[in-house]
């Protein structure tokens, strides 16, 4: 799908989605500690297994979204996995909502809003990199 | 696209990916904790809780909307983006020599622990603690 986008369109779309996950992978490198509280907000993974997610997550981000932006070769891999990645991350949601959890917690610093806005957030990212594979 | 150079570029970026992510478990200074129990260093279980002489002064870490859907009874709303407006009812309920308990949601929850240690920094109170599990160990000891 992405051979019928005109070129400026294509290289901005990723530019726009490898930034978004380079950003997002950034700063929760920063914070690996607080990125952790949420993982486990989710109630999904034992503690240890959240250490390990909160640490990998965010590089796998930022180095897929890098390549993604430079465009060279392995970016189709790299927004792979940056699919994949937002596919588990709907799952999640998916699953805390149907156990009545709500992930929020402060990490997010909103209420009962924000579980609804990052699966909006997160359909869309998944359409923008359906439409650049 | 063939798939094998397509799979070895994918297994690549995993494989490069784990670089970064040890060196900072190893060297982050907020690297997170592998052990639930060594999250908080400040922890306090209701176990220990229940033996105290002196019962705490409950301080509720969580958002607003947590805190209206339930809370510890007695405690009070404590948030760090409300600081300047709970603070007062808080300092205004501490007695010397009483015990500070806050709480949030989740195991390794870090808004108990910022304001913990805002409490001891900026007003000298030196018995505050964390409630260990936060405000799920408070459930499942009380089911509502």
């Amino acid at each position: 799908m992405a051979r019928a986008l005109p070129p400026v369109i294509f290289v901005l779309l990723r530019i726009g989605l490898g930034g978004a996950f380079l950003v997002a992978g950034a700063l929760k490198a920063w914070d690996p500690a607080a990125f952790q509280g949420a993982v486990d907000a989710f109630r999904m993974l034992p503690f240890a297994a959240t250490a390990a997610v909160a640490l990998y997550l965010p590089w796998l981000e930022i180095i897929s979204g890098a390549i993604v932006i430079v465009g060279r070769q392995g970016w189709r891999a790299a927004l792979a996995i940056l699919g994949g990645l937002t596919v588990l991350f709907l799952v999640a949601l998916a699953s805390a909502w149907a156990r009545g959890i709500n992930p929020a917690c402060g990490c997010f610093g909103a209420g009962t809003g924000s579980l609804s806005s990052a699966v909006l957030r997160d359909l869309v990212l998944l359409a923008g990199i359906g439409i650049g594979c | 696209m063939s798939i094998a150079p397509g799979l070895r570029h994918l297994l690549v970026i995993l494989a490069v990916a784990a670089g970064p992510a040890i060196l900072s478990g190893v060297l982050h200074p907020h690297a997170p904790s592998w052990r639930a129990e060594t999250a908080q260093a400040d922890s306090v279980t209701l176990d220990t809780i229940a033996g105290w002489t002196t019962p705490p002064q409950w301080v509720d870490a969580r958002p607003a909307a947590a805190y209206q859907a339930g809370h510890v009874p007695g405690a009070q709303p404590l948030q760090l983006e409300s600081w300047d407006a709970q603070i007062q009812a808080v300092i205004e309920a501490w007695r010397p020599g009483r015990p500070v308990v806050v709480y949030c949601d989740q195991r390794a929850c870090q808004e108990s622990r910022h304001v913990a240690a805002a409490l001891r920094r900026d007003y000298g109170l030196d018995q505050v603690w964390v409630l260990h599990g936060g405000w799920a160990a408070w459930l499942a000891r009380s089911p509502r």
